[in-house]
């Protein structure tokens, strides 16, 4: 529809410009992650996360015009969104978060170990 | 009719039903609705399992994932939707001419991205970092370097006795095809271990015909017209056999090397200790309890027992002062260190030559090692016990050319009995070898754990593989458009611009997937 676009004139080179900063800004945070100046796994995830979710912003409100559509764009979008993030809470509490030692193959190493007292080292052997 | 109308009201202009949108832009956002839907649960999956995973891999030492290009190809997608932007408006514009450019523009683009993908997806498959192929234990690994050596092995078999040449060879007997199936069903000819009993048999018979033809040499003027004859018919066979011996007789070295590390790692038994030594306590009389293998080498009448310790050395024990002996079940195991020490030895086993160019260089049999050449496998060695010692002894070793001697045989030497040559790297200038087994050992990688390996790769290649089938479906949308040439107009507006949302979505799905998949 030709009317969407008159009347508002988006820069859009703009807009590839912040897009390409963005990224830009993702790289340096793994370039930090790369060379232990940022060690807290979490941080890099949250940070580079929310790069993505403000380019992804971007890209749907300008490139994809959602600014200028209608209310509709709610209905379609509601039940969307909930469905997505749906699936990983429902998950989460098993897979991703649990109380106990997960019991698979490859983590036997990894896993915490229950420290057993031990005898000091170089203290005589009691046999 | 007339009249009774135009008492009536003037008829209202018809209800605007549904959304103010074109139904195909109602479309497309329904189905890009169900996109959302279908890319979150791979993405969201993706995080709980990575979350719930301890010890995920990330090194990109060990996944083979390159920031540089997954930034480059967010930047090629993010390119690529601001040009189809700018190709819907000159749609608007009427300027079809210019909207057509553009999205020729795309559509590289896309084949950019796409080219860049295939680099990548060859890498993870040259490095075999597959769903199902990754090894997460050391176990794992070493029933994986079993299995790929002795793929190696038969495929090599395979190329060197090829099936059609088992037929042939048949055939030439005088059978028919359906004699010839039975024969080759009956005798598992085809089997590559009956074939390389074949190609021993070939190297043998290669070996008479040597004798047979040098038996004749030299003598030629005295030969008569039919031993002339014979002559060179041996002569043309063995020249054209020359070729395939050393081939054969390198792969039937191969396979016995193969054979040992396979019983090796069946056995679960060092690569320091020989097979089928048993394992033994021997206590003497003063109560010392001496725990290893008995040393093959043993001679009966010698008086005394020969032991090999777990440290590889070799402790005497006279009879005499044997109180007891026992079973210790207890043999050195093997560890993936030692493993990949021989994998090494095997790829670079041949003969060796060196010298300065001057005069004739120097050759010996045996496993060639370069100053240097042992560092890929650096942060593998560290995952393991003795990674920092080896790497303290690479470094002592840096300027050192070593050359692992073989055996007696023609084998190379199980770990402890090894011997090798070593000097300085400056002192030969010309140092090769002639790689033995270098088909076989070019198909076998080293072993490598990655633990949670094949959940990461199923993962990747679910995510990227289904977001390249986007990336097609677009290339699909764009081309339609591309083909109208010169012939675009304006009734393919919409269609420009329901795919440009669809191709943005494609982008929009790349933009989460290069943080969760390279970064994270």
């Amino acid at each position: 529809m030709a009317n969407t676009q008159s009347g508002h004139k988006v820069h859009y080179g703009m807009i590839f410009f912040f897009l390409c900063i963005c990224t830009a800004l993702s790289w340096i945070a793994d370039e930090a992650k790369q060379n232990g100046w940022l060690e807290n796994w979490v941080v890099i995830a949250v940070i580079v996360l929310a790069i993505a979710v403000a380019k992804a912003m971007f890209v749907l409100t300008y490139f994809m015009h959602l600014k200028f559509e209608g209310k509709w764009k709610f209905v379609l979008l509601a039940p969307t969104t909930v469905l997505a993030i749906g699936l990983p809470l429902a998950l989460l509490p098993d897979i991703g978060l649990h109380y106990y030692t997960n019991v698979a193959p490859q983590v036997e190493d990894s896993a915490p170990e229950i420290t057993e007292p031990t005898a000091e080292p170089g203290s005589p052997e009691q046999h | 009719m007339a009249d009774t109308t135009a008492h009536h009201p003037p008829t209202p202009s018809p209800l605007k039903m549904g959304l103010p949108i074109p139904n195909s832009k109602l479309g497309m956002w329904l189905f890009l609705g169900t996109e959302i839907m279908f890319f979150t649960a791979f993405i969201g999956t993706y995080i709980v399992l990575r979350i719930g995973s301890p010890n995920w891999p990330t090194d990109p030492n060990v996944t083979h994932i390159k920031v540089f290009w997954g930034g480059l190809n967010t930047f090629v997608l993010i390119f690529s939707s601001y040009i189809v932007v700018l190709a819907h408006e000159a749609m608007v514009e009427r300027d079809y001419k210019k909207a057509w450019k553009r999205l020729l523009i795309v559509f590289i683009s896309a084949c950019v991205f796409l080219g860049i993908k295939s680099y990548e997806y060859y890498g993870k498959f040259s490095h075999d970092i597959l769903p199902g192929h990754i090894a997460e234990t050391d176990q794992q690994a070493l029933l994986k370097v079993v299995a790929e050596t002795r793929a190696a092995l038969d495929e090599r078999t395979n190329e060197l006795l090829p099936d059609d040449t088992v037929y042939d060879r048949l055939e030439k007997e005088g059978l028919t095809p359906t004699q010839i199936d039975a024969r080759i069903a009956k005798a598992a000819l085809l089997d590559a271990s009956n074939k390389r009993k074949d190609l021993a048999a070939e190297s043998g018979a290669i070996e008479t015909l040597r004798e047979e033809v040098k038996v004749f040499e030299g003598r030629e003027a005295d030969l008569s017209e039919a031993e002339l004859s014979d002559y060179q018919l041996k002569r043309e066979v063995l020249a054209e056999a020359e070729e395939r011996a050393p081939q054969i007789r390198h792969l039937l070295a191969f396979a016995e090397e193969v054979r040992v590390l396979e019983l090796h790692i069946q056995e679960n038994v060092s690569l320091k200790v020989p097979l089928g030594t048993e394992d033994v306590a021997v206590v003497t009389k003063e109560g010392e309890r001496v725990v290893g293998q008995l040393d093959p080498n043993t001679e009966a009448d010698a008086g005394v027992v020969k032991v090999i310790t777990e440290d590889g050395e070799t402790v005497e024990v006279p009879e005499d002062q044997i109180a007891e002996e026992q079973s210790a079940g207890m043999a050195p195991e093997i560890t993936l260190a030692e493993v990949t020490e021989r994998l090494q030895n095997l790829r670079n086993f041949g003969m060796v030559s060196y010298g300065n160019g001057e005069g004739e260089p120097k050759e010996v049999l045996g496993a060639l090692h370069l100053p240097g050449e042992s560092h890929g496998h650096g942060h593998e060695a560290t995952e393991h016990e003795g990674g920092e010692h080896e790497g303290g002894e690479e470094e002592h070793d840096a300027e050192t050319v070593r050359i692992v001697k073989a055996g007696e045989g023609g084998q190379l030497p199980l770990q402890s009995q090894q011997k090798s040559i070593e000097f300085p790297e400056e002192e030969y200038s010309e140092v090769s070898v002639d790689r033995w087994y270098g088909p076989m050992m070019d198909h076998v990688h080293d072993p490598h754990v990655i633990v949670y390996g094949n959940l990461f790769a199923s993962m990747y290649f679910l995510m990227t593989g289904f977001h390249a089938i986007h990336v097609i479906v677009g290339m699909i949308l764009f081309g339609a458009v591309l083909l109208q040439g010169s012939r675009l107009n304006g009734a393919w507006t919409d269609w420009v611009e329901n795919s440009g949302l669809y191709w943005h979505f494609v982008d929009l799905v790349w933009i989460f997937l290069f943080p969760l998949l390279y970064i994270v």
